[in-house]
């Protein structure tokens, strides 16, 4: 599977109204998976600690949890651990936000023109399904393992999602709204600005966010196979030498940066678009 | 203030024109797979009238609404506003449609639901909020205009629905089901709403609704629709005039015998 089709999930429309839940039973209910994730996680731990004491795996590929914890500590406390962190997250956020400057308005434009749409279907079904990272030994032949090449090969990954998205809540308009829009008769720009801008907007967030997980996946993947500068790199490198606990810290650090990423973004569009979580009671 | 005072405040706009369908057919779907949905209709909306449609569910209902507003092109026939041939939708032709919490915009809120349509009008937006509070105070919601309208109930929605289309200011509303998916309290004050409006600006008003109660009760002629292809079975003159009250109305013995033969027409 290519990183471009592990970004696609099939539905990521906002589902029609749903009835409200109270508020008592959603905190209740939101304990009970705090409980259900505490639960996953001491799960985890407990096979992984089984695993390494049992000698199932190579004690060189699983080191003991509690080494990982330490390094995981340690590497907090290093000034090269949060410069190569600032490394790889301006770079994934500087090929998200060209993967938004580009994607949203020829999106937009795409979802409004039926002609535009058609002669770009090919070129979009290609793009989003062509396999970025098989494009890396190329790009680091051409810019070197640059920052520059790892952004290039963010945007290039990113912007089939927020491109696919947009396009899609353009053309999404429902056919009550649509007969509205048409009984009243709107002019074009006004219709524009008032009508396909906000029904796009939720599905546009939608591929944004999707995105911005991306950008972090494929900008460590670049790294730790170009051994670019950055956290991917340094994985990569504590790989090699021999230090897994020291790897692990780095895949532990890089998925927790994706989670934050998301869930500022969650936080974000829902003070953006508060009509739509709240007109359609979607949860994160 | 009452709502009924509100009411007094907005322009009186007497309808002019007839809106007419003449011979109008339509078909869905081309060739040999066209399906022939309505066949040969003749109706028409005298100015200040009432008209409901009832037939069976899927019996093109919704189909000839449509036509009426401009929203569907006949397969033949024409549809006319006065003299002339309707080709799209016209400002004199509003339209409240079936499905009305899908037909108010959820990023607007309500009083801008109301007030886009003047926009497009070219409207300056100082007598579009004006117009837009009016409407709003004239179907009884003085207060919703700041909410979204996914924070108000069903009836709220629809009364909504029908100040937007108030204040499109057109002559003709076309209503279609306006009420099926409301309480019966809320059905019955938005049925008097409904009266209270053509009375008081003198619109015409066509409505669509499967139940033939509210279709005598509204109505000056009921238009029943059967068949497949659908054609006009009957025409029921109702003689309430224009002041129509739940209780009394219903009682009289001429209400019953329109329900009666329309009920017949329907099941045959
Ligand atoms: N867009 C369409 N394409 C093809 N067939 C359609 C379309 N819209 C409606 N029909 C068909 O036309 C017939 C009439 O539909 P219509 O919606 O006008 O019925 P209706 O009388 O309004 O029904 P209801 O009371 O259930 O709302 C139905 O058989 C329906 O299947
Ligand atoms: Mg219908």
């Amino acid at each position: 599977m290519t990183i471009a089709e592990k970004l696609y999930p099939p539905s990521v429309a906002p589902n029609p109204k749903k009835p409200s839940g109270r508020r008592r039973v959603r905190s209740r209910k939101r304990i009970g998976l705090a409980a259900w994730q505490l639960g996953t996680a001491l799960l985890i731990a407990a096979v992984w600690t089984l695993v390494y004491e049992s000698g199932l795996l190579s004690r060189e590929l699983v080191p003991p949890l509690w080494d990982v914890a330490r390094e995981f500590v340690t590497l907090a406390g290093t000034a090269a651990f949060w410069a190569a962190l600032a490394t790889t997250v301006s770079n994934a956020l500087t090929g998200l936000a060209a993967g938004i400057v580009v994607g949203v308005p020829f999106g937009l434009l795409l979802g409004i023109s039926q002609a535009a749409y058609r002669s770009a279907q090919f070129l979009i079904e290609l793009g989003r399904s062509f396999p970025v990272i098989a494009l890396l030994p190329v790009m680091v032949l051409v810019l070197g393992a640059t920052s520059q090449m790892e952004i290039v090969v963010v945007f290039s990954g990113v912007l089939w999602p927020i491109l696919v998205q947009t396009i899609y809540g353009a053309r999404r308009i429902d056919p009550v709204i649509a007969d509205t829009v048409r009984g009243y008769r709107i002019p074009p720009l006004l219709r524009f600005v008032k009508v396909v801008l906000p029904n796009a907007a939720p599905f546009a967030a939608t591929g944004v966010r999707i995105a911005a997980s991306a950008s972090i996946l494929i900008a460590i993947g670049v790294e730790v196979l170009s051994l670019t500068p950055g956290m991917g790199g340094n994985l990569a490198r504590a790989q090699t030498d021999g230090a897994p606990a020291l790897a692990l810290a780095y895949v532990v650090y890089a998925g927790l940066v994706g989670l934050a990423m998301n869930k500022i973004l969650w936080t974000v569009e829902g003070r953006a678009l508060a009509w739509n979580r709240r007109a359609t009671r979607s949860e994160p | 203030m009452t709502t009924a005072e509100h009411l007094d405040l907005l322009d009186e706009r007497r309808a002019r024109h007839p809106l007419a369908v003449k011979g109008l057919s339509k078909s869905y779907g081309e060739g040999s797979t066209a399906v022939r949905v309505l066949e040969d209709l003749d109706v028409r909306v005298e100015p200040n009238e009432i008209v409901c449609i009832v037939g069976p569910s899927g019996v093109g209902k919704t189909t000839l609404l449509r036509c009426l507003a401009g929203l569907l092109a006949p397969t033949t026939g024409a549809v006319m506003f006065g003299p002339t041939t309707m080709t799209g939708p016209i400002l004199e032709v509003g339209v409240v449609f079936q499905d009305y919490s899908r037909s108010l915009l959820p990023w607007m809120r309500t009083r801008e639901n109301v007030s886009f349509p003047l926009q497009g009008k070219g409207m300056r937006k100082a007598a579009r909020r004006a117009l837009a509070d009016q409407c709003l105070n004239a179907v009884g919601l003085p207060d919703a205009g700041r909410k979204y309208p996914w924070q108000l109930s069903g009836g709220m929605q629809q009364r909504a629905a029908i100040a937007r289309a108030l204040a499109y200011q057109s002559e003709v509303l076309l209503m279609d089901e306006p009420f099926a998916s409301v309480d019966a309290q809320t059905r019955f004050d938005l049925e008097d709403l409904v009266l209270h409006l053509r009375k008081r600006l003198g619109i015409s008003v066509v409505v669509v609704t499967h139940d033939i109660d509210e279709a005598v009760y509204l109505a000056d002629r009921v238009v029943v629709l059967s068949g497949h292809p659908a054609h006009v079975v009957d025409v029921v003159e109702v003689p309430f005039g224009q002041d129509r009250d739940q209780i009394q109305t219903k009682a009289e013995p001429a209400f019953t015998e329109a329900r009666a033969r329309i009920l017949g027409r329907i099941r045959r």
